[in-house]
């Protein structure tokens, strides 16, 4: 399963919070990338873009998830939708840009309003085999439920809803977007610092090696180990991977979230 | 179940990564794209839509909950 990261809106007080649609998205973004050991905000994106308050774009959200959370999103400019739809069933997260306008009329609409840009984070689709629709979950950070009929958190939109309001951005209905790295495959985070390398899945075999913090490192299918506790939760699972040319194991806590999610 | 012409759930990841590494992959542009700033005033004034009104859940019946989706 994939993982959902925490919800966040735009509308938090901040003195940008109305054009924090694109740091607030890049945050979420952030959030899947770490999945749930660190968290993005809108706010120190904003101060790290140091523009205040224009609205956004990808260029100025990617740098400044890249300084503050090593988050390296992949920026896309013109892309065919259904190049941008293969990237989300590629196991990424992506913040993409939509033309608001096109979300009136339907009960997705978080601010009737505003008929502009906007970024949303869109962070998986499944098939909705009661509607015979495929389905995206969009956490649009305008869906704060400020007044009881505006949607609260993500939604599973329609995904022709999302393609209609994405591609009405540009006049030849190309789309931009940017992803979170791919979460779902074998590649996996290192998601806390102190982490070892061991020859053999147990605490009690001989270090081999370190895990980088925050690396990206492969990993095989897991195996049944000696008992672990890493930050502050136990298991007994561990993963075959490599360190530069060191092969050994590493306890699977070393890349599960909070929530337990393997990034 | 799922749409049979939609074949991105076996091929996509594959289709994507050649993307990513073809020319047709514009990792910048002249003009970056800003969002606009939305008009949050006057939400309110508007009222509650028909939908709403009618005493319907937001939206077509699905809402988030926490970190689980179900149907009402």
């Amino acid at each position: 399963m994939t993982y959902h990261p925490a919800y966040q809106k735009q509308g938090d007080g901040s003195q940008c919070q109305w054009q924090n649609c694109g740091p607030t998205s890049f945050a979420m973004a952030v959030d899947r990338d770490w999945v749930g050991a660190r968290k993005g905000g809108p706010v120190p994106i904003r101060n790290k873009i140091a523009l205040y308050c224009p609205g956004t774009n990808s260029t100025q959200n990617n740098a400044a998830v890249k300084a503050l959370y090593a988050t390296a999103m992949t920026a896309a400019f013109d892309m065919p939708w259904g190049s941008w739809l293969d990237g989300l069933v590629a196991g990424r997260g992506s913040c993409i840009v939509i033309r608001y306008s096109v979300v009136h009329g339907t009960p997705y609409d978080a601010c009737r309003t505003f008929d502009g840009l906007h970024w949303v984070y869109v962070n998986e689709r499944r098939w909705n085999a009661t509607t015979g629709r495929y389905e995206v979950l969009v956490y649009d950070p305008l869906a704060d439920h400020r007044y009881s009929w505006i949607p609260q958190g993500p939604q599973w939109w329609p995904q022709s809803l999302l393609q209609s309001a994405a591609q009405a951005v540009q006049a030849d209905h190309y789309v931009d977007a940017s992803f979170t790295r791919d979460t779902v495959g074998s590649i996996h985070r290192v998601l806390y610092a102190g982490g070892a390398l061991r020859a053999k899945p147990t605490v009690a075999s001989a270090q081999v090696g370190s895990l980088p913090f925050g690396a990206l490192l492969w990993t095989g299918p897991s195996v049944a180990g000696g008992a672990w506790t890493i930050n502050g939760k136990p298991g007994s699972r561990w993963v075959p991977t490599k360190v530069g040319t060191v092969s050994g194991y590493a306890a699977l806590g070393w890349f599960q979230g909070p929530t337990g999610a393997i990034g | 179940m799922s749409d049979p012409q939609d074949d991105r759930d076996q091929n996509g990841r594959a289709r994507f990564e050649a993307f990513l590494a073809s020319p047709a992959h514009k990792t910048k542009k002249d003009k970056p794209e800003h969002a606009d700033d939305p008009v949050v005033d006057g939400e309110e004034a508007l009222g509650p839509p028909d939908w709403a009104k009618q005493g319907r859940n937001a939206p077509h019946g699905w809402k988030a909950v926490g970190d689980t989706f179900t149907e009402e």
